[in-house]
C-alpha cells in the first residue's frame, strides 16, 4: 500500500508501504520525500533560550 | 498469558504480560533485532533497508487486537478482561549508533508525521481508546534494546494518568472558562524563569510542578488536543523544539542522557474533549550525572513526589545548554 498522508505538497510527502511479517505481523515502511527544506521552518524553528514574557494569543481558549 | 485484571484499590486495570520475560535484551550490536537484515545476516524484525523510518508489531505485546481469553476466572471484586488493543514498535531509522538527539531535526520531524499516522490510525480502531506514543531512551529506564526506538500502545481504556489529567482540565474549564495548559503555559512565559527553550508554536518548560530535577514539558502555544489538529507549520515547530530539548539533556553531562518521553493527547473513544490540551513530558531519571531519582517510599507508596532540586535553577541550566536548530544540516555531536 502507497499513500500520503494528507499533509499537502508543502510538508513533503511520506509513502507507506505495509507488508506482512511470516508470523502474521504487520510492519510499515515510511519513506519521505522532500521534507527537508520545505518552506514555514526556517525561523520558526530556531527555539530562543528565554522567550520574552508574552501570553500566547489564544491561550484562553 | 496475557489479561487485564481489576485492581479496585485504585480503580485502575493492570496488565499481564508473562510472555515478555522472554524479549531479546541488550543484545550485541551485530545481533540488533531493529537493524535492517543485512544480506546473509541473521534475520532481523525489519527484513529490507531503505526506509526512514519502520513501524512493526510488537513481537512481544502486552495488548493485542484479538487477544486471547483471560487464563484466570474473574470475580465480581476482581473483574478481569481479555487484553485488548495493541502494540507497536517504532524504529526511528536504520542507524545503530544513533539516538532521537543525535538524528538532524528532519529526521525527528519524519518521526512526528509517523506518530500523526498512528495517532490516526490507530485511534480509528473499535478497540483503542487511547493512543500512547512514548520513549524509554537508556539502561537507566531499564531498555532492552540499544538502536533508536519508540512505541506505541493502544489502550482499550482511558489510562488513569490521562484520566486524572482530564479530569483536573474539565474542572479548570468549568471553574474558571480557560483551558488549564493554556493558563500554565501564561503563567509559565509570564515568568520566564522555567522556560528552557520556545519557537513560535511551542514552549518547553520544566514546570513550576516538576516532580524530577530535569523534568520538562512541551507545550503548543495554540490549543490543540492532539498532533491531528496541527499544522504542517507546528509539526514541523514540534521536531524543532524536540530536538533543542533532548539536545541540550545530552549536554548536560556529555552523555547520551536516559529519559522517558510520552505524549498526552486526547482519547479516541468518541467523546468530547476540548477542554484538553495537547503536550509532550519528559521524565528523565538522573539528579546528577551519577545519581538516579529512584522511586521510593513516599512517591510510590503516597503518590508524593519529593525533588531535589528547585525548577527554576534546573531550567537555567538546562537552558544554558540549549543551541539554535538549524533545517538543512546534519547535526553533530551527541
Amino acid at each position: 500500500m502507497t499513500e500520503g498522508d494528507g499533509e499537502g505538497e508543502d510538508a513533503g510527502r511520506m509513502t507507506k508501504r505495509r507488508t506482512t511479517l511470516e508470523d502474521g505481523r504487520y510492519l510499515i515502511y515510511f519513506t519521505f520525500d522532500g521534507v527537508g527544506e520545505a518552506s514555514g521552518a526556517e525561523g520558526a524553528a530556531a527555539p530562543e533560550p528565554l522567550a520574552e514574557a508574552e501570553a500566547a494569543e489564544e491561550r484562553d481558549v | 498469558m496475557s489479561e487485564l485484571r481489576w485492581n479496585p484499590l485504585l480503580g485502575e486495570w493492570v496488565a499481564t504480560a508473562t510472555h515478555r520475560q522472554g524479549r531479546t535484551f541488550l543484545p550485541p550490536a551485530d545481533f540488533c533485532p531493529l537493524c535492517p537484515t543485512k544480506p546473509g545476516g541473521f534475520p532481523t524484525e525489519v527484513p529490507e533497508a531503505g526506509y526512514d523510518i519502520v513501524v512493526f508489531e510488537n513481537r512481544f505485546p502486552s495488548l493485542r487486537p484479538a487477544p486471547p481469553a483471560p487464563a484466570i476466572e474473574g470475580s465480581e471484586l476482581y473483574p478481569v478482561r481479555p487484553a485488548g488493543g495493541q502494540c507497536e514498535v517504532i524504529v526511528y531509522t536504520p542507524r545503530h549508533d544513533s539516538t532521537l538527539a543525535a538524528e538532524p531535526v528532519e529526521q525527528i520531524y519524519k518521526l512526528v508525521r509517523v506518530w500523526v499516522d498512528r495517532f490516526r490510525e490507530l485511534g480509528a480502531q473499535p478497540y483503542a481508546d487511547y493512543v500512547f506514543i512514548f520513549e524509554n531512551k537508556g539502561e537507566a529506564i531499564g531498555v532492552t534494546l540499544h538502536h533508536p526506538h519508540g512505541q506505541v500502545y493502544a489502550y482499550p481504556f482511558v489510562p488513569p494518568r490521562v484520566a486524572r489529567e482530564l479530569a483536573e482540565s474539565l474542572a479548570h474549564r468549568e471553574r474558571t472558562g480557560r483551558c488549564l495548559v493554556c493558563d500554565i503555559v501564561g503563567e509559565e512565559r509570564d515568568d520566564g524563569r522555567r522556560v528552557v527553550a520556545e519557537n513560535e508554536s511551542f514552549v518547553a518548560v520544566i514546570p513550576f510542578f516538576a516532580r524530577y530535577p530535569y523534568e520538562v514539558h512541551v507545550y503548543p502555544l495554540r490549543h490543540r488536543q492532539a498532533l491531528t489538529d496541527m499544522t504542517d507549520g507546528e509539526l514541523r515547530d514540534l521536531a524543532s523544539v524536540l530536538k533543542a530539548v533532548i539536545s541540550a539533556f545530552d549536554r548536560l553531562f556529555d552523555i547520551s542522557f536516559p529519559y522517558m518521553m510520552v505524549l498526552h493527547q486526547r482519547p479516541t473513544d468518541g467523546g468530547s474533549y476540548e477542554h484538553y490540551h495537547f503536550h509532550v513530558e519528559f521524565y528523565p531519571p538522573l539528579r546528577t550525572q551519577a545519581k538516579l531519582k529512584f522511586l521510593a517510599g513516599s512517591e510510590m507508596g503516597a503518590g508524593m513526589f519529593i525533588n531535589d532540586t528547585l525548577a527554576e535553577e534546573k531550567a537555567a541550566e538546562l537552558r544554558s545548554k540549549v543551541e539554535p536548530v538549524v533545517w538543512g544540516e546534519r547535526s553533530v555531536g551527541a
